[in-house]
Protein backbone atom coordinates (compact mmCIF):
# COMPACT_ATOMS: atom_id res chain seq x y z
CA UNK A 1 0.00 0.00 0.00
CA UNK A 2 2.69 2.36 1.01
CA UNK A 3 5.05 1.63 -2.52
CA UNK A 4 1.06 2.73 -4.19
CA UNK A 5 0.74 5.90 -2.02
CA UNK A 6 3.98 6.96 -2.91
CA UNK A 7 3.57 6.37 -6.49
CA UNK A 8 0.44 8.54 -6.31
CA UNK A 9 2.21 11.11 -4.98
CA UNK A 10 5.38 10.82 -7.66
CA UNK A 11 2.57 11.17 -10.22
CA UNK A 12 0.81 14.49 -8.68
CA UNK A 13 4.59 16.20 -7.65
CA UNK A 14 5.56 15.43 -11.71
CA UNK A 15 2.60 16.85 -13.08
CA UNK A 16 3.47 19.61 -10.31
CA UNK A 17 6.78 20.11 -11.88
CA UNK A 18 5.29 19.91 -15.00
CA UNK A 19 3.01 22.60 -14.72
CA UNK A 20 4.42 25.14 -12.14
CA UNK A 21 1.44 26.38 -10.75
CA UNK A 22 2.90 25.81 -7.48
CA UNK A 23 5.75 28.15 -8.48
CA UNK A 24 3.86 30.44 -10.82
CA UNK A 25 1.13 30.88 -9.39
CA UNK A 26 0.27 29.91 -5.79
CA UNK A 27 3.65 31.63 -4.29
CA UNK A 28 2.86 35.05 -5.73
CA UNK A 29 -0.50 35.10 -4.53
CA UNK A 30 0.43 33.92 -1.09
CA UNK A 31 2.96 36.93 -1.21
CA UNK A 32 0.81 40.01 -2.01
CA UNK A 33 -1.56 38.48 0.39
CA UNK A 34 1.12 38.84 2.81
CA UNK A 35 1.65 42.34 1.62
CA UNK A 36 -2.20 43.09 1.52
CA UNK A 37 -2.58 42.10 5.11
CA UNK A 38 0.26 44.26 6.22
CA UNK A 39 -1.72 46.92 4.31
CA UNK A 40 -5.13 46.22 5.98
CA UNK A 41 -4.04 45.43 9.45
CA UNK A 42 -2.10 48.99 9.88
CA UNK A 43 -1.89 51.15 6.82
CA UNK A 44 0.49 52.98 8.62
CA UNK A 45 3.50 51.01 8.28
CA UNK A 46 4.14 52.67 5.41
CA UNK A 47 4.69 55.83 7.31
CA UNK A 48 7.27 53.44 9.62
CA UNK A 49 4.85 54.22 12.95
CA UNK A 50 5.97 52.02 15.86
CA UNK A 51 2.78 51.23 16.94
CA UNK A 52 1.60 49.85 13.48
CA UNK A 53 5.06 47.60 13.83
CA UNK A 54 4.49 46.27 17.36
CA UNK A 55 0.52 45.35 15.89
CA UNK A 56 1.85 43.39 12.79
CA UNK A 57 4.09 41.68 14.88
CA UNK A 58 1.79 40.68 17.14
CA UNK A 59 -0.76 39.42 14.55
CA UNK A 60 1.40 37.91 12.05
CA UNK A 61 1.18 34.20 13.02
CA UNK A 62 -2.20 34.81 12.55
CA UNK A 63 -1.79 36.29 9.00
CA UNK A 64 0.44 33.88 7.85
CA UNK A 65 -1.88 30.75 9.11
CA UNK A 66 -5.15 32.59 7.47
CA UNK A 67 -2.52 32.70 4.06
CA UNK A 68 -1.38 29.22 4.19
CA UNK A 69 -5.22 28.39 4.43
CA UNK A 70 -5.52 30.04 1.02
CA UNK A 71 -2.33 28.46 -0.13
CA UNK A 72 -4.16 24.83 1.27
CA UNK A 73 -7.48 25.72 -0.76
CA UNK A 74 -5.52 26.14 -4.42
CA UNK A 75 -3.08 23.04 -3.25
CA UNK A 76 -6.23 20.64 -2.56
CA UNK A 77 -8.41 22.19 -5.37
CA UNK A 78 -5.31 21.70 -7.63
CA UNK A 79 -5.30 18.14 -6.53
CA UNK A 80 -8.19 16.93 -7.88
CA UNK A 81 -8.69 19.02 -10.62
CA UNK A 82 -5.74 17.09 -12.40
CA UNK A 83 -8.00 14.14 -11.70
CA UNK A 84 -11.14 15.74 -13.10
CA UNK A 85 -9.68 15.73 -16.93
CA UNK A 86 -10.14 13.06 -19.50
CA UNK A 87 -11.64 10.40 -16.83
CA UNK A 88 -8.50 10.29 -14.91
CA UNK A 89 -9.86 9.62 -11.44
CA UNK A 90 -11.71 6.61 -13.50
CA UNK A 91 -8.42 5.39 -14.54
CA UNK A 92 -6.82 5.51 -11.06
CA UNK A 93 -9.69 3.87 -9.46
CA UNK A 94 -9.65 1.26 -12.56
CA UNK A 95 -5.60 0.69 -11.80
CA UNK A 96 -7.17 -1.40 -8.88
CA UNK A 97 -4.34 0.84 -6.07
CA UNK A 98 -6.18 0.69 -2.80
CA UNK A 99 -8.11 3.62 -2.07
CA UNK A 100 -6.38 3.96 1.17
CA UNK A 101 -3.14 4.10 -1.08
CA UNK A 102 -4.41 6.99 -3.27
CA UNK A 103 -5.67 8.99 -0.30
CA UNK A 104 -2.35 8.34 1.21
CA UNK A 105 -0.79 9.27 -2.15
CA UNK A 106 -2.56 12.64 -2.15
CA UNK A 107 -2.03 13.85 1.46
CA UNK A 108 1.95 13.09 1.04
CA UNK A 109 1.89 15.17 -2.34
CA UNK A 110 -0.03 17.97 -0.43
CA UNK A 111 2.20 17.92 2.74
CA UNK A 112 5.15 18.14 0.18
CA UNK A 113 3.87 21.46 -1.44
CA UNK A 114 2.17 22.97 1.81
CA UNK A 115 5.40 22.81 3.93
CA UNK A 116 7.75 24.06 0.88
CA UNK A 117 5.39 26.91 0.60
CA UNK A 118 5.25 26.88 3.85
CA UNK A 119 8.94 27.60 4.18
CA UNK A 120 8.93 30.23 1.48
CA UNK A 121 6.07 31.94 3.15
CA UNK A 122 7.26 32.13 6.68
CA UNK A 123 10.97 33.24 5.27
CA UNK A 124 9.10 36.20 4.10
CA UNK A 125 7.12 36.44 6.67
CA UNK A 126 9.85 36.95 9.58
CA UNK A 127 11.52 39.52 7.10
CA UNK A 128 8.58 41.54 6.04
CA UNK A 129 7.00 41.58 9.44
CA UNK A 130 10.22 41.68 11.32
CA UNK A 131 9.70 38.32 13.92
CA UNK A 132 11.53 37.37 16.18
CA UNK A 133 12.53 33.67 16.94
CA UNK A 134 12.65 31.89 20.10
CA UNK A 135 11.88 27.95 19.60
CA UNK A 136 13.00 27.01 16.00
CA UNK A 137 12.55 23.42 17.06
CA UNK A 138 8.65 23.99 17.24
CA UNK A 139 8.05 26.07 14.75
CA UNK A 140 9.62 23.18 12.89
CA UNK A 141 7.23 20.71 14.38
CA UNK A 142 4.51 23.30 14.05
CA UNK A 143 4.98 23.11 10.10
CA UNK A 144 5.10 19.46 9.79
CA UNK A 145 2.05 18.75 11.30
CA UNK A 146 -0.31 21.57 10.40
CA UNK A 147 1.17 20.60 7.11
CA UNK A 148 0.16 16.90 7.43
CA UNK A 149 -3.08 17.76 9.46
CA UNK A 150 -4.30 20.54 6.41
CA UNK A 151 -3.38 18.20 4.08
CA UNK A 152 -5.58 15.36 5.70
CA UNK A 153 -8.44 16.99 6.24
CA UNK A 154 -8.16 18.77 2.38
CA UNK A 155 -8.12 15.79 0.39
CA UNK A 156 -10.65 13.92 2.76
CA UNK A 157 -12.96 17.19 2.01
CA UNK A 158 -11.58 17.68 -1.56
CA UNK A 159 -12.97 13.77 -2.69
CA UNK A 160 -16.40 15.37 -0.89
CA UNK A 161 -16.50 18.00 -3.34
CA UNK A 162 -15.09 16.35 -6.08
CA UNK A 163 -17.38 16.39 -9.47
CA UNK A 164 -19.25 19.56 -8.03
CA UNK A 165 -20.00 22.23 -11.13
CA UNK A 166 -18.75 24.59 -8.34
CA UNK A 167 -15.80 22.45 -6.86
CA UNK A 168 -13.58 25.41 -5.51
CA UNK A 169 -16.76 27.26 -3.90
CA UNK A 170 -17.99 23.90 -1.99
CA UNK A 171 -14.53 23.39 -1.09
CA UNK A 172 -14.11 26.33 0.69
CA UNK A 173 -16.79 26.02 2.46
CA UNK A 174 -16.28 22.41 3.47
CA UNK A 175 -12.63 22.66 4.52
CA UNK A 176 -12.69 26.19 6.17
CA UNK A 177 -14.62 25.38 9.28
CA UNK A 178 -13.03 21.64 8.90
CA UNK A 179 -9.51 23.17 9.41
CA UNK A 180 -10.22 25.45 11.63
CA UNK A 181 -9.34 24.43 15.00
CA UNK A 182 -5.59 23.20 12.91
CA UNK A 183 -5.17 27.21 11.75
CA UNK A 184 -6.02 27.84 15.50
CA UNK A 185 -3.77 24.99 17.08
CA UNK A 186 -0.92 26.13 14.23
CA UNK A 187 -1.59 29.95 15.06
CA UNK A 188 -1.00 29.54 18.89
CA UNK A 189 1.88 27.34 18.60
CA UNK A 190 3.61 29.47 16.20
CA UNK A 191 3.28 32.28 18.49
CA UNK A 192 4.75 30.48 21.48
CA UNK A 193 7.66 29.55 19.10
CA UNK A 194 8.00 33.04 17.76
CA UNK A 195 7.85 34.98 21.03
CA UNK A 196 8.91 32.53 23.48
CA UNK A 197 6.50 33.05 26.74
CA UNK A 198 3.95 30.72 27.03
CA UNK A 199 3.56 28.01 30.32
CA UNK A 200 1.86 25.29 27.76
CA UNK A 201 4.86 25.21 25.40
CA UNK A 202 4.29 22.04 23.74
CA UNK A 203 0.67 21.40 24.40
CA UNK A 204 -0.36 23.08 20.61
CA UNK A 205 2.22 21.22 18.80
CA UNK A 206 1.14 17.91 20.52
CA UNK A 207 -2.60 18.88 19.47
CA UNK A 208 -1.41 19.41 15.93
CA UNK A 209 -0.12 15.83 16.06
CA UNK A 210 -3.13 14.88 17.05
CA UNK A 211 -5.10 15.93 14.88
CA UNK A 212 -2.94 14.82 11.90
CA UNK A 213 -3.09 11.39 13.13
CA UNK A 214 -7.19 11.44 13.61
CA UNK A 215 -7.48 12.72 10.27
CA UNK A 216 -5.08 10.42 8.72
CA UNK A 217 -6.88 7.41 10.39
CA UNK A 218 -10.37 8.40 9.28
CA UNK A 219 -9.04 9.34 5.69
CA UNK A 220 -7.68 5.83 5.14
CA UNK A 221 -10.65 4.37 6.82
CA UNK A 222 -13.39 6.60 4.69
CA UNK A 223 -11.59 7.55 1.61
CA UNK A 224 -12.92 4.03 -0.27
CA UNK A 225 -16.67 5.55 0.69
CA UNK A 226 -16.11 9.00 -1.31
CA UNK A 227 -14.21 7.13 -4.06
CA UNK A 228 -17.29 4.64 -5.18
CA UNK A 229 -19.06 5.60 -8.05
CA UNK A 230 -22.82 3.90 -7.61
CA UNK B 1 -37.96 1.64 7.69
CA UNK B 2 -41.71 0.66 6.39
CA UNK B 3 -42.87 3.60 4.19
CA UNK B 4 -44.07 2.81 0.93
CA UNK B 5 -48.03 3.79 2.26
CA UNK B 6 -46.54 7.38 2.10
CA UNK B 7 -48.34 9.97 0.22
CA UNK B 8 -48.52 13.03 2.00
CA UNK B 9 -46.45 15.27 4.37
CA UNK B 10 -49.26 14.42 7.36
CA UNK B 11 -49.16 11.78 9.28
CA UNK B 12 -51.39 10.66 12.40
CA UNK B 13 -48.22 10.96 14.59
CA UNK B 14 -47.33 14.64 12.86
CA UNK B 15 -50.79 15.69 14.01
CA UNK B 16 -50.84 14.93 17.48
CA UNK B 17 -47.67 16.30 18.23
CA UNK B 18 -48.67 19.46 16.44
CA UNK B 19 -51.78 19.55 18.61
CA UNK B 20 -49.49 19.09 21.74
CA UNK B 21 -47.38 22.03 20.76
CA UNK B 22 -50.29 23.67 19.92
CA UNK B 23 -51.63 23.34 23.29
CA UNK B 24 -48.13 23.62 25.09
CA UNK B 25 -47.66 26.89 23.91
CA UNK B 26 -49.85 29.11 25.81
CA UNK B 27 -48.89 27.86 28.97
CA UNK B 28 -45.31 27.80 27.86
CA UNK B 29 -44.84 31.30 27.04
CA UNK B 30 -47.38 32.63 30.04
CA UNK B 31 -44.61 30.35 32.22
CA UNK B 32 -41.54 31.81 30.79
CA UNK B 33 -42.86 35.36 30.45
CA UNK B 34 -45.21 35.96 33.49
CA UNK B 35 -44.83 33.63 36.12
CA UNK B 36 -41.06 32.69 36.66
CA UNK B 37 -40.00 35.80 37.90
CA UNK B 38 -36.83 37.70 37.01
CA UNK B 39 -33.64 36.54 38.23
CA UNK B 40 -31.55 38.42 40.88
CA UNK B 41 -28.33 39.09 38.95
CA UNK B 42 -29.65 38.46 35.08
CA UNK B 43 -33.22 40.28 35.51
CA UNK B 44 -35.79 39.87 32.87
CA UNK B 45 -32.80 38.31 30.33
CA UNK B 46 -33.07 34.90 32.43
CA UNK B 47 -36.32 34.01 30.28
CA UNK B 48 -33.92 33.31 27.41
CA UNK B 49 -32.93 30.39 28.93
CA UNK B 50 -36.27 28.70 28.22
CA UNK B 51 -35.53 29.52 24.27
CA UNK B 52 -31.30 29.48 24.13
CA UNK B 53 -31.22 25.77 26.25
CA UNK B 54 -34.00 23.99 24.39
CA UNK B 55 -32.37 24.98 21.28
CA UNK B 56 -28.96 23.45 21.92
CA UNK B 57 -30.48 20.14 23.16
CA UNK B 58 -32.24 19.83 19.99
CA UNK B 59 -29.71 20.72 17.74
CA UNK B 60 -27.21 18.87 19.40
CA UNK B 61 -30.02 15.81 19.46
CA UNK B 62 -30.75 16.96 15.80
CA UNK B 63 -26.69 16.32 14.56
CA UNK B 64 -26.43 12.79 16.50
CA UNK B 65 -29.37 11.94 14.23
CA UNK B 66 -27.18 13.25 11.44
CA UNK B 67 -24.68 11.04 12.93
CA UNK B 68 -26.18 7.59 13.49
CA UNK B 69 -28.12 8.08 10.31
CA UNK B 70 -25.32 8.58 8.26
CA UNK B 71 -23.07 5.83 10.01
CA UNK B 72 -26.35 3.28 9.02
CA UNK B 73 -26.68 4.62 5.17
CA UNK B 74 -23.01 3.51 5.04
CA UNK B 75 -24.19 0.47 6.48
CA UNK B 76 -27.06 -0.87 5.10
CA UNK B 77 -26.78 1.52 2.23
CA UNK B 78 -31.08 2.04 2.13
CA UNK B 79 -31.76 5.63 1.06
CA UNK B 80 -33.93 6.21 3.92
CA UNK B 81 -31.66 6.67 6.07
CA UNK B 82 -29.73 8.83 3.84
CA UNK B 83 -32.99 11.35 3.59
CA UNK B 84 -33.03 10.79 7.63
CA UNK B 85 -29.91 12.41 7.50
CA UNK B 86 -30.79 15.14 5.34
CA UNK B 87 -34.02 15.79 7.12
CA UNK B 88 -32.57 16.07 10.79
CA UNK B 89 -29.52 18.22 9.24
CA UNK B 90 -32.16 20.86 8.11
CA UNK B 91 -33.77 21.21 11.34
CA UNK B 92 -30.63 20.95 13.30
CA UNK B 93 -29.37 24.15 11.17
CA UNK B 94 -32.62 26.09 11.66
CA UNK B 95 -32.08 25.34 15.56
CA UNK B 96 -28.48 26.04 15.88
CA UNK B 97 -29.52 29.13 14.07
CA UNK B 98 -32.37 29.99 16.70
CA UNK B 99 -29.29 29.17 19.21
CA UNK B 100 -26.48 31.74 17.96
CA UNK B 101 -29.60 33.73 17.57
CA UNK B 102 -30.41 33.82 21.26
CA UNK B 103 -27.15 33.35 22.19
CA UNK B 104 -26.19 36.96 20.90
CA UNK B 105 -29.33 38.69 22.15
CA UNK B 106 -28.70 36.91 25.81
CA UNK B 107 -24.75 38.13 25.10
CA UNK B 108 -25.98 41.81 25.04
CA UNK B 109 -27.16 42.45 28.50
CA UNK B 110 -25.30 39.66 30.49
CA UNK B 111 -21.32 40.48 28.35
CA UNK B 112 -22.37 44.04 27.22
CA UNK B 113 -21.84 43.07 23.19
CA UNK B 114 -24.00 40.68 20.82
CA UNK B 115 -20.70 38.95 20.07
CA UNK B 116 -17.53 38.25 22.15
CA UNK B 117 -14.88 36.15 21.07
CA UNK B 118 -16.10 33.18 23.02
CA UNK B 119 -14.57 29.67 22.45
CA UNK B 120 -18.10 27.99 22.64
CA UNK B 121 -19.92 31.09 20.23
CA UNK B 122 -17.39 31.14 18.25
CA UNK B 123 -17.17 26.90 17.96
CA UNK B 124 -21.00 27.17 17.05
CA UNK B 125 -20.62 29.45 14.42
CA UNK B 126 -17.73 27.11 12.94
CA UNK B 127 -20.39 23.85 13.67
CA UNK B 128 -23.45 25.86 11.32
CA UNK B 129 -21.27 26.70 9.14
CA UNK B 130 -19.98 22.73 8.58
CA UNK B 131 -23.38 21.72 8.33
CA UNK B 132 -24.53 24.67 6.23
CA UNK B 133 -21.53 22.99 4.32
CA UNK B 134 -23.18 19.50 4.68
CA UNK B 135 -26.60 21.23 3.24
CA UNK B 136 -24.70 21.94 -0.15
CA UNK B 137 -23.08 18.60 -0.63
CA UNK B 138 -26.61 17.10 -0.19
CA UNK B 139 -27.31 19.56 -3.23
CA UNK B 140 -24.36 18.52 -5.46
CA UNK B 141 -25.39 17.82 -9.07
CA UNK B 142 -24.61 14.20 -9.31
CA UNK B 143 -25.34 10.42 -9.25
CA UNK B 144 -27.75 10.17 -5.78
CA UNK B 145 -26.34 7.10 -4.30
CA UNK B 146 -22.66 8.91 -4.90
CA UNK B 147 -23.91 11.97 -3.53
CA UNK B 148 -25.77 10.10 -0.62
CA UNK B 149 -22.63 8.25 0.27
CA UNK B 150 -20.73 11.15 -0.10
CA UNK B 151 -22.96 13.05 2.51
CA UNK B 152 -22.71 10.28 4.89
CA UNK B 153 -19.50 10.43 5.50
CA UNK B 154 -19.25 13.95 5.66
CA UNK B 155 -22.25 13.77 8.49
CA UNK B 156 -20.13 12.03 10.33
CA UNK B 157 -16.97 13.69 10.02
CA UNK B 158 -18.91 17.09 11.24
CA UNK B 159 -20.11 15.52 14.27
CA UNK B 160 -16.50 16.54 15.10
CA UNK B 161 -17.61 19.90 15.64
CA UNK B 162 -20.51 19.11 17.93
CA UNK B 163 -17.89 17.57 20.38
CA UNK B 164 -15.83 20.26 19.98
CA UNK B 165 -18.97 22.97 20.94
CA UNK B 166 -19.75 20.53 24.20
CA UNK B 167 -16.39 20.33 25.57
CA UNK B 168 -15.01 24.01 24.32
CA UNK B 169 -16.10 25.24 28.24
CA UNK B 170 -13.77 22.91 29.55
CA UNK B 171 -10.98 22.82 26.56
CA UNK B 172 -10.75 26.13 27.13
CA UNK B 173 -11.04 29.59 29.20
CA UNK B 174 -14.64 30.84 28.63
CA UNK B 175 -16.84 33.53 29.50
CA UNK B 176 -20.05 31.33 28.83
CA UNK B 177 -21.59 30.01 31.62
CA UNK B 178 -21.07 25.74 32.85
CA UNK B 179 -23.80 23.34 31.54
CA UNK B 180 -27.22 24.01 32.83
CA UNK B 181 -27.07 19.95 32.96
CA UNK B 182 -23.59 19.17 34.14
CA UNK B 183 -24.13 15.20 34.89
CA UNK B 184 -27.21 15.31 36.45
CA UNK B 185 -26.23 17.76 38.85
CA UNK B 186 -29.23 20.62 37.37
CA UNK B 187 -28.64 23.92 37.87
CA UNK B 188 -31.86 25.43 37.99
CA UNK B 189 -35.13 24.76 40.26
CA UNK B 190 -38.61 26.11 41.32
CA UNK B 191 -40.32 27.71 38.39
CA UNK B 192 -37.49 28.44 35.92
CA UNK B 193 -36.81 24.58 35.98
CA UNK B 194 -40.43 23.85 35.39
CA UNK B 195 -40.82 26.72 32.50
CA UNK B 196 -37.48 25.55 31.05
CA UNK B 197 -39.36 22.00 31.11
CA UNK B 198 -41.70 23.50 28.82
CA UNK B 199 -39.69 25.09 26.88
CA UNK B 200 -37.37 22.04 26.05
CA UNK B 201 -41.08 19.66 25.75
CA UNK B 202 -42.29 22.19 23.04
CA UNK B 203 -38.84 22.54 21.10
CA UNK B 204 -38.09 18.81 21.20
CA UNK B 205 -41.51 17.98 19.92
CA UNK B 206 -41.72 21.19 17.03
CA UNK B 207 -38.59 19.78 16.00
CA UNK B 208 -39.57 16.40 16.01
CA UNK B 209 -43.14 17.70 14.00
CA UNK B 210 -40.25 19.54 11.86
CA UNK B 211 -38.41 16.24 11.24
CA UNK B 212 -40.94 13.97 10.35
CA UNK B 213 -42.42 16.23 8.24
CA UNK B 214 -39.25 17.01 6.08
CA UNK B 215 -38.70 13.22 6.15
CA UNK B 216 -41.73 12.58 4.69
CA UNK B 217 -41.26 15.74 1.90
CA UNK B 218 -37.90 14.47 0.68
CA UNK B 219 -39.51 11.07 0.54
CA UNK B 220 -42.33 11.80 -1.55
CA UNK B 221 -39.32 14.20 -3.90
CA UNK B 222 -37.31 10.67 -4.40
CA UNK B 223 -40.61 9.46 -5.27
CA UNK B 224 -41.14 11.64 -7.99
CA UNK B 225 -38.00 11.65 -9.31
CA UNK B 226 -38.24 7.97 -9.56
CA UNK B 227 -41.72 7.98 -11.15
CA UNK B 228 -40.17 10.65 -13.77
CA UNK B 229 -37.46 8.63 -14.55
CA UNK B 230 -39.30 5.63 -15.12
CA UNK B 231 -42.08 7.39 -17.04
CA UNK B 232 -39.06 8.72 -19.67
CA UNK B 233 -37.63 5.38 -20.17
CA UNK B 234 -41.10 3.80 -20.94
CA UNK B 235 -41.33 6.92 -23.45
CA UNK B 236 -38.25 6.30 -24.98
CA UNK B 237 -38.73 2.60 -25.09
CA UNK B 238 -42.52 3.05 -27.21
CA UNK B 239 -40.20 5.70 -29.06
CA UNK B 240 -37.45 3.22 -30.02
CA UNK B 241 -40.39 0.41 -31.01
CA UNK B 242 -42.16 3.24 -33.51
CA UNK B 243 -39.18 3.82 -35.43
CA UNK B 244 -38.21 -0.02 -35.69
CA UNK B 245 -41.61 -1.09 -36.68
CA UNK B 246 -42.36 -0.70 -40.08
Amino acid sequence: MLSDAWRIAVKDLTIELRTRLLLAQVAPFSLIVLILFGFAVSPDLLVESEAARSLITQVAPGLFWVTILFVCLFTINRSFSIEARNGAMTSLKLSAVDASAIYLGKVLAAVFQLFVLQVFLGTVAFALYRLPLADFGMLFVTAIAASVALAAIGVLYGAVSFGSQTPETLNALLLLPAVSPVMLAATRSSEIATFGENSVAWGWALLLIGMAAFYISVGVLMFESLLEDS
Amino acid sequence: MKSAEITSTKSKTTTVIGYLVVAMLPIYLAFGLAVAEPHSEQGESVRLLFVHVPSVLVTYSAFLVVLFSSAMYLRKKTPYWDLLAGASAEVGVVFCAVLLFSGAVWGRPTWGTYWEWDPRMTSTAVMFISYLGYLAVRRMDLNPTVRSRRAAVLGILSFVNVIVVHYSIDWWRSLHQGRTFDQGNVQIEGWYLFSFSLGLAVFTLSGLWLLIHRFRTLYLERQLDLVDLDSAIAERKSEAKTKVSP
